[in-house]
């Protein structure tokens, strides 16, 4: 876990500027766990097919092909959101990629893959970007997505704004990776 | 040799039969929610635009834009128009604090003009979701420089 400290950074800088919302995040924690889903589904039936030097681009051509329905699904479901959205479903793929492609494709190992902590880190790091950033917390909706705020009537948010830009987010995205490290450095010398 | 040869004819055909079968599903999805994603997009446009154009707004049927590219511009006629506005547009724009879907109006002159953005909370207060005036502006000529060049192709 503390070698994917860079790795998640790593995946999480071009989701950077989609990850401003809790309901652009929860949509794309679920497109990456699809991804998840698809390429241990598609990598057992490819390996079935054997074959040969052809698997790893046919794998490929099926994590492409998962990211082409996640988003037509999406402009189906939520189309206001997929209009915002829709290139960084495949970026998400990048990510997904980046992610499963440390220790040769984990997701053929036994040790747990770095994807499944990275999932629960995107939804809280942008639930934490948009209640620091605009003090609401928002939820997909077929019309858009739905505010919930958190600050009394009146406040003026343009105090906490800078929090919700891809540059506040990035100073997060690096407080929250330090934390960690403390953290980590904390129980390790405990234990 | 010929074995080989065999072989990787057989994986082509297989890459195909993959590509054409993720395109048949990706179709299938699409004409199944075809009519309840243009619903959802037509309301919420609808009432970004009654708090900025006038109350009961009809949005109607998609018009394509020649040269718009694929899916990222979105234009519909306007049942109801009013100031000459005779058709909208919306479209994905990215400010300062993430992605948002931002309707805009043409009237028959060639005037664009942002009506809002869509599916928030407050479709008008384009500071607290990071969408600058610059951004809203560039947006505004683009959009009239594509609607100039798709009436010259019509």
């Amino acid at each position: 876990m503390k070698k994917n400290n860079g790795l998640f950074l790593f995946s999480l800088c071009p989701l950077i500027p989609a990850t401003s919302r809790l309901a652009y995040g929860l949509v794309l924690t679920v497109v990456i766990l699809v991804f998840y889903g698809a390429g241990l589904l598609f990598r057992e039936l490819i390996r079935r097919m054997k074959p040969g030097p052809a698997g790893p681009a046919i794998e490929l051509l099926c994590l492409a092909g998962t990211a082409m329905l996640l988003s037509v699904t999406l402009e189906g479901l939520y189309p206001v959101i997929a209009l915002a959205l829709s290139p960084y479903i495949y970026v998400s793929a990048f990510s997904f990629i980046v992610l499963v492609s440390v220790d040769s494709f984990s997701l053929r190992s036994r040790q747990r893959p770095p994807i499944l902590p990275f999932i629960p880190t995107l939804m809280i790091f942008s639930a934490l970007r948009e209640i620091v950033g605009s003090g609401t917390v928002s939820l997909p909706s077929s019309a858009g997505i739905v505010e919930f705020s958190l600050l009394p009537p009146g406040t003026d948010f343009q105090i906490i704004a800078f929090w919700g830009t891809a540059g506040g987010a990035l100073i997060l995205a690096g407080v929250c990776s330090w934390l960690y490290r403390v953290l980590v450095t904390r129980i390790g010398g405990r234990s | 040799m010929m074995q080989d040869k065999n072989q990787s004819a057989k994986w082509y055909l297989y890459t195909l039969l993959i590509t054409v079968a993720f395109l048949l599903v990706a179709v299938g999805i699409r004409l199944s929610m075809a009519r309840y994603s243009e619903e959802s997009m037509c309301n919420a446009m609808e009432r970004t635009l009654s708090s900025s154009l006038e109350k009961g707004v009809k949005v109607g049927k998609r018009i394509p834009i020649p040269g718009s590219g694929l899916s990222y511009i979105h234009s519909y006629g306007l049942e109801k128009g009013k100031d000459g506005v005779d058709r909208v547009v919306l479209v994905g724009i990215t400010g300062s604090s993430g992605p948002f879907a931002a309707v805009f109006t043409c009237s028959s002159t060639g005037e664009v003009r942002f009506r809002g953005l869509v599916g928030v909370a407050e479709p008008a207060n384009t500071r607290k979701y990071g969408i600058s005036d610059r951004v809203i502006e560039k947006w505004e000529s683009r959009i009239g420089e594509l609607m100039r060049k798709a009436g010259e192709k019509q």
